[in-house]
């Protein structure tokens, strides 16, 4: 299975994977509560902008993951506007009429600033997964955020079992093919396909687990209240520095817009 | 040398033996890794078919935490295994660290109901309420992001019914169905899920 | 003081009416190499989980009795001051790391036990030292080979300066190739005598040089014999013999030699020894006329005359590997054909296109006369069975007696048909009585004696298997191999991927060897085992009585050709006529 992560060694890699989290979560927030279409629009630009040139991922790369992610504002933009709450279209110039259903002009403006909010969310989400590594994330999760260390460490432990899982997956298709079952058919055979893909699947991973859990115990994990460890992850200045970096940008950003008039009113402000 | 750690105190999850953290994360990761092609379904079904199939592979996506609390029936089970079905996510799917999020609020709210009856039932009812109470509030945080509050009142009545219905027999349903089915497995006789099922 | 004292011990599982271990009293020597022997089930896994606090403190039983680490009653101590005691090496060499990186994984135990981070280092880089990894510390742990793997799983433990090894079954799921690490990694832990070692392993020709002290099990969970190698295999073999407990091919030739009245002393339980007490006597007539039994069975019943099964210039790639590279082979009906090779050979790639489960090209593998590529896959799998490596892969019912059915149910057969077909079937695999039970719930010998039966329930006349060995104990793996015996003496096409050269050597007429995808060599196992280049190219061995046969050879021209312990005459064998047959009628 291919991961989304691209080790180029620049910078945003090199960051602690919590940075970013810190960075990225005010203006997920704040995107989320925008009407505009042009904020969204906004922070599309610059996560694309932050993941190109300080994480120095593939340009091909990046169009090959975020360009499928667009299809997302093409169905919003079908969709939404047949069922966006009437007073709120109410006055404004009707586009088209298909049967009972009519699509008014302001619809589509809801569609596209909605279908571009969820786009900037989702850009802004997979600009952490291009550029961390997940290990390193539920490290610096346990070292530096207090996730009790049996959980994070229970979770690397399980990480592992991603690829058998790939693998043991194709191996139970081929078993089954082999034996003259053929896929597809009603909701009934379709659950007893997933029950008998699933049930191998998870008796291997609990079988696998509970050797796990032995060899663990066998050098005397959970021993204590705390461990140590011996690669310690900690906030660097270069993690202050890109945190408040983009900080500020998103702010002059937001200053910018709301200078020119383009700014919406926010939702939770919305008075309709 | 034996360890010079303060000894004493005992950590956090101290009733969690490894054994158990390690079957529920597998669980966890199992399904996680099966609910990968659901995660992009339902962007996709976002995309083109709207938010109410999208509620009904949410209530795919807690299946892991209402099984695993079925299966180990400790508190924490239902917030650990959907931490560890998000995480497993994380490298797979675009959605990053948000996923751990969601995954985390949806597996809490899994956890409510268990809560609510000081972890003693865990008969089929429960594990419905469980994945009904999840999928309403988890659809209560996708209202303002998803602009669901400018859809027609109609239209929403049944969004939330959906939800409701979707999480009591998609989350619940299958979490049960998965488990049993698991069960007569024989690996997972030394859970009370496995128990009345042993031999030998 | 002893590192470790076992009184009484006595362990149940939970839900078992019958104990594990049931009053072992054992007391280990310091420094000493123990070989813990055993029959499938009687509790040397479990002996070993006692040894270092896992049992009682991880896994719920019930414990009687004492272990004393060090003086340390186990039930007592915690595991973290045990961890410093004992370390357990596991034989799956997946399921016992945590995190994806070789130093990650040596620093764990250390962190866990609260070291301080600046002692760390120096830790890691002896610890990887030692197992001769010293390089490798920034590897990724899923980029590393199964013997790397083991020896990654042994620097974790040396970093926590553990006094006592344990290796459980090391080496059970790798191929020769790992294998032979796991045995130089033993062997100069052994050299340095800083530990005590506590080694559960069936390959043992190859390791009896290392062992001090043997500790046999029996199959009620107690001990069956304990002393030296040589008192052991010479005074209680038949006590061993008995509940299936694994000896060196080498006691056993010294026993059959005993029994046609040229007992050797001192008893060998090494090839070096044995070499040495059979180079001191002449020795007649050492390979018996009857040479080897390999079944040759009906010459099959061909309509249109084609063989089993037919590969022409299959080529196969996977993304820029080539993984079959031109291979061409034809194997008759009736035949029973190993595929061998190292690990990523080839083998199971070119076994998968011949079921037809990796789609070949057209006109590249044809089965019973008819291209794969062409036959539907209904059609292929009543034709040709395919046993997977788990058996549980190929399990898509909630019983047994479905399993076996659902072929058949297949096939559109009436359902008393199908009941009749279907007892008949599990009366013969020794299944009647799991008819009703979950087939998850089997022992793995019967997993994979239900597999076979589920893949030949329809009348498959080809039957191929994965590793039908792998992994299991040597009454399962004796008795699996007897099956598919008897099956090849039916009439049936047998082809089995192994890495087992005994069982090579023991039960296949053809040997196909595999090395980068190319096929090395196709012909008679007993061929093949006369072609030194070829083997060493595959990285493969003969089987140890063939390597010490080899070597007595060059002295005794009577021992050249001894492949197995069957090829040992034996005059006072009444075998019937039919059962002797020569290896040189062979096709």
């Amino acid at each position: 299975m291919q991961t989304f992560y691209r080790d180029t060694g620049a910078f945003l890699q090199r960051l602690n994977p919590l940075s970013k989290v810190l960075a990225f979560f005010p203006a997920l927030v704040f995107v989320a509560l925008v009407t505009d279409p042009w904020t969204p629009l906004a922070f599309i630009v610059l996560t694309a902008a932050t993941v190109l040139v300080l994480g120095r991922v593939p340009f091909g790369y990046f169009l090959k993951v975020a360009g499928p992610l667009l299809l997302l504002v093409v169905g919003f933009l079908i969709f939404y506007p047949f069922v966006v709450r009437g007073e709120l279209v109410a006055g404004s110039p009707v586009l088209f009429t298909l049967g009972p259903l009519t699509v008014y002009e302001a619809g589509i403006l809801y569609a596209l600033a909605t279908a571009l909010r969820i786009y900037a969310l989702i850009l802004l989400s997979l600009s952490f997964t291009l550029t961390t590594d997940a290990t390193d994330f539920v490290r610096a999760l346990v070292q530096q955020w207090r996730l009790p260390y049996k959980v994070g460490y229970g979770a690397l432990a399980v990480f592992r079992f991603v690829p058998m899982l790939g693998s043991e997956l194709a191996a139970i298709r081929a078993a089954h093919r082999v034996r003259g079952l053929s896929e597809g058919g009603g909701p009934r055979a379709r659950y007893e396909q997933l029950k008998r893909y699933a049930v191998p699947l998870l008796a291997t991973a609990v079988r696998r687990a509970e050797r796990t859990a032995l060899a663990m115990d066998g050098r005397a994990f959970g021993a204590y209240p705390e461990r140590t460890y011996y690669r310690r992850l900690r906030f660097a200045p270069r993690d202050v520095l890109f945190v408040g970096g983009f900080w500020t940008v998103c702010l002059l950003i937001v200053l910018a817009l709301n200078a020119a008039g383009l700014l919406g009113p926010l939702v939770l402000l919305q008075t309709t | 040398m034996i360890g010079q750690a303060p000894a004493g105190r005992r950590g956090k999850l101290a009733g969690w033996s490894t054994r158990d953290l390690l079957v529920v994360a597998a669980i966890g990761a199992a399904l996680g890794v099966a609910l990968i092609p659901v995660t992009y379904l339902g962007l996709t079904l976002m995309a083109t078919l709207g938010p109410f199939l999208y509620a009904l592979s949410t209530s795919l996506s807690r299946v892991p935490s209402v099984m695993t609390m079925y299966v180990v029936r400790r508190p924490g089970a239902a917030v650990l295994g959907a931490l560890v079905a998000g995480l497993v996510q994380v490298p797979f799917t675009p959605t990053g660290w948000v996923i751990l999020v969601a995954f985390a609020l949806s597996g809490a709210a899994c956890e409510l109901p268990f809560l609510l009856t000081r972890y003693r039932r865990f008969g089929l009812p429960t594990l419905m309420i469980s994945g009904a109470v999840a999928a309403l509030l988890g659809l209560a945080l996708q209202y303002v992001p998803f602009g669901y509050g400018n859809l027609a009142l109609l239209v929403q009545l049944a969004l939330i019914l959906t939800a409701a219905a979707g999480g009591a027999l998609i989350t619940g349903g299958l979490a049960k169905l998965l488990a049993d089915a698991l069960a007569k497995t024989g690996v997972l006789s030394g859970y009370a899920v496995g128990q009345k099922r042993q031999e030998v | 003081m002893s590192p470790i004292e076992i009184q009484d011990l006595r362990v149940r599982y939970a839900g078992r009416k019958a104990p594990a271990l049931d009053g072992v009293d054992l007391a280990l020597n310091e420094g000493e190499t123990v070989l813990l022997l055993g029959a499938s089930g009687s509790g040397k896994s479990t002996l070993a989980l006692t040894l270092n606090g896992l049992i009682p403190h991880s896994l719920g039983c019930e414990m009687d009795g004492s272990v004393r680490v060090a003086g340390m009653d186990t039930r007592q101590t915690e595991v973290a001051g045990l961890s410093q005691r004992v370390g357990i090496v596991f034989q799956d060499p997946e399921a016992q790391f945590v995190t994806l990186k070789v130093e990650d994984e040596v620093v764990f135990g250390l962190e866990n036990l609260c070291v301080p981070p600046g002692d760390m280092d120096g830790r890691v880089d002896r610890a990887l030292a030692r197992v001769g990894m010293a390089g490798h510390r920034h590897r990724r742990v899923d980029a590393l080979s199964g013997g790397e793997k083991q020896r990654v799983a042994l620097a974790s433990l040396l970093a926590m300066e553990p006094r006592v090894l344990v290796f459980d079954e090391p080496t059970a799921n790798l191929d020769p190739v790992g294998t032979r690490e796991v045995f130089a990694l033993i062997s100069s832990l052994k050299e340095r005598g800083e530990h005590t070692v506590v080694l559960i392993e069936h390959k043992l020709d190859d390791l009896m040089h290392l062992i001090d002290r043997v500790v046999a099990l029996g199959e009620a969970g107690e001990v069956l014999a304990d002393g030296p190698p040589r008192a052991v295999f010479r005074d209680h073999a038949d006590a061993l013999r008995s509940p299936g407990v694994w000896m060196p091919q080498t006691a056993l030739l010294a026993h059959r030699m005993g029994g046609r009245g040229l007992p050797l002393d001192p008893f060998p339980v090494t090839p070096d020894e044995a070499e040495r007490a059979l180079r001191r006597q002449p020795i007649p007539k050492i390979v018996g006329a009857k040479r080897r039994r390999t079944p040759e069975g009906p010459p099959g019943t061909s309509v249109n005359g084609a063989p089993a099964i037919e590969v022409r210039d299959l080529s196969y790639a996977y993304g820029d590997d080539r993984v079959l590279d031109s291979v061409s082979l034809t194997v008759p009906r009736g035949d029973f054909l190993a595929v061998v090779g190292a690990n990523g050979a080839g083998k199971t790639t070119l076994a998968l296109h011949l079921a037809g489960v990796l789609r070949p090209p057209r006109d590249a593998v044809f089965v019973e006369g008819r291209d794969v590529s062409r036959t539907p896959a209904r059609d292929l799998s009543r034709r040709v069975g395919y046993v997977f490596q788990n058996p549980e892969h190929q399990f898509v019912t909630d019983s047994v007696a479905d399993e076996v059915g659902y072929g058949l149910r297949a096939m559109g057969l009436p359902e008393a048909e199908v009941a009749e077909r279907t007892a008949a079937m599990l009366e013969r695999f020794g299944l009647s009585r799991y008819a009703k039970a979950n087939p998850f719930t089997l022992s793995h010998g019967e997993k994979r004696r239900l597999s076979v039966a589920t893949m030949l329930a329809a009348g498959q006349q080809t039957l191929i298997l994965d590793e039908p060995t792998f992994g299991q104990d040597q009454k399962n793996a004796g008795e699996m191999m007897a099956l598919l015996r008897e099956l090849n003496a039916g009439g049936r096409t047998i082809v089995v991927i192994t890495h087992d050269m005994t069982l090579v050597a023991e039960h296949a007429r053809h040997a196909a060897v595999m090395s980068g995808g190319g096929l090395l060599f196709c012909g008679p196992t007993r061929e093949l085992f006369a072609r030194p280049d070829v083997l060493s190219r595959a990285r493969l061995e003969p089987p140890p009585l063939a390597r010490l046969a080899a070597r007595l050879s060059r002295h005794d021209p009577a021992w050249a050709g001894l492949l197995t312990l069957d090829d040992v005459a034996e005059p006072e064998d009444p075998r019937p006529e039919g059962a002797q047959r020569r290896a040189d009628l062979l096709p």
